[in-house]
């Protein structure tokens, strides 16, 4: 065999005695092996392809009818038991005294909490009723005022109608006077202007008006208040409707 | 029969349904010997030699269909032929009970040894002898520099390493073979 010149260079450097050795075949083969291969390689992969190879490797070994489709069942019906028999048996292993005390519920509730518990039971538990502290700002009374100027004048027309209060001082021609006034000069702002927060309230209040009640409800008409959903989910979601409402100190 | 039709066209031949037995044949053929000595070279015994053979051309008939014909089919087949016979010799060696190191691997030597056509007075066994004591991936650059004569950067492509690595790797070699041949 000969040898490529760079290689027989690149050893004569590096290696002079490996240089000098015969690079021979010192391996043989069996006769025929090289003719017979590729017709033996053919029938193999052919074999494989076929899925005969996967079929001299299948389960030889049978299972019951329906075996597999109670397996799963079957399997289930023993974890149960076993996790019974487990809490009992893992109790006298680790501590024998635990296993022997009777598991007895020691606590009592009061008489009836249960049945108020139920849904649709006509005693319901009564909780307290969250207190929100309230303020009143100029700014949120203008919804009010302008129902309170309403107010007003229905207020002097009725008290004189109905001469219920000896203080009435204002006759119906004089309210009606100062209501068309009030319309006709678009004078609203002004005529706020000049009642007090004080008064307002102190009217709503003789009237029989909840002065709160109506405070939230002339705000809320600027928020979008939440689903009903949400104040059970959330015990915030009131106090942040509030917020939002500047009605919470 | 030495076959006329080069490796481009055994590929045509191939992905086509009706030719594709023949052509696969006929692949075996042109390559069947230079694999099967690079890789007796490796595992040194005819029988797991002839084993690592059919796996290789195993996964040549389940994998050439999608060979990309951006690498010579000639590296493809050497790739997968020491890679093959590079995880043989791992398999072999997990199996082995007895702990073998890369530089003493005394069972690849035994065997050598127990060849019907084994001469150790033959500077030629010697040599085989030596390749033995080499780590796997070594002993496969040098068979294909020193046997298979294959330039630096073919070997780069079929054992996926750097010309420069597998130079360093050769010279190692050579170093350690010359070393034992000047002993032994």
């Amino acid at each position: 065999m000969t040898r490529r010149i760079d290689i027989l260079s690149e050893l004569k450097e590096s290696a002079p005695t490996l240089a000098r050795v015969p690079a021979v075949n010192v391996f043989s083969v069996p006769d025929g092996f090289f003719v017979d291969f590729p017709e033996a390689m053919l029938e193999l992969v052919k074999e494989e392809s076929s899925g005969l190879l996967d079929a001299a490797v299948k389960q030889p070994f049978a299972v019951p009818d329906g075996y597999f489709d109670r397996l799963a069942g079957n399997i289930m019906n023993r974890i149960m038991q076993e996790e019974i028999l487990t809490v009992k048996e893992e109790a006298r292993l680790l501590s024998p005294t635990l296993a022997a005390i009777v598991n007895r519920n020691v606590f009592t509730v009061p008489a009836g909490y249960f049945e108020q518990l139920t849904p649709g039971s006509s005693k319901e538990v009564s909780l307290p009723a969250k207190v929100v502290p309230m303020k009143i700002n100029r700014g949120m009374l203008s919804y009010m005022v302008a129902a309170a100027i309403t107010g007003i004048i229905g207020l002097s027309i009725l008290s004189i109608f109905n001469n219920k209060t000896a203080d009435s001082v204002v006759s119906p021609e004089t309210a009606m006077l100062q209501a068309s006034e009030i319309i006709k000069n678009k004078s609203f702002d002004s005529e706020l202007d000049k009642i007090s927060a004080g008064d307002i309230e102190k009217y709503l209040t003789e009237s029989g008006q909840d002065v709160n009640a109506a405070l939230v409800a002339s705000a809320t008409d600027e928020i979008a208040l939440p689903d009903a959903d949400e104040y059970i989910m959330n015990d915030n979601t009131l106090d942040n409707v509030l917020s939002k409402m500047n009605l919470n100190n | 029969m030495a076959d006329h039709l080069d490796d481009k066209e055994l590929l045509l031949l191939f992905k086509e349904e009706a030719t594709k037995e023949s052509a696969y044949t006929r692949i075996i053929k042109k390559y069947q010997e230079k694999l099967y000595w690079h890789i007796r070279r490796m595992v040194v015994d005819h029988e797991d030699a002839n084993d690592v053979l059919q796996n290789v051309f195993i996964k040549v008939w389940k994998n050439l269909a999608n060979f990309r014909e951006d690498s010579q089919l000639y590296t493809w087949l050497y790739r997968i032929a020491t890679n093959e016979s590079l995880t043989f010799l791992e398999q072999q060696k997990k199996r082995s009970s007895v702990a073998i190191s890369d530089d003493d691997n005394s069972a690849m030597s035994n065997k050598l040894v127990a060849d019907k056509d084994f001469d150790g007075n033959k500077l030629e066994w010697k040599l085989q002898l030596a390749i033995q004591r080499l780590p796997e991936k070594q002993k496969a650059v040098f068979n294909l520099r020193y046997f298979e004569e294959m330039p630096y950067e073919q070997m780069s492509r079929v054992l996926e390493t750097s010309e420069g690595a597998l130079k360093a790797s050769y010279h190692h070699a050579v170093k350690k073979i010359e070393d034992f041949i000047l002993n032994h």
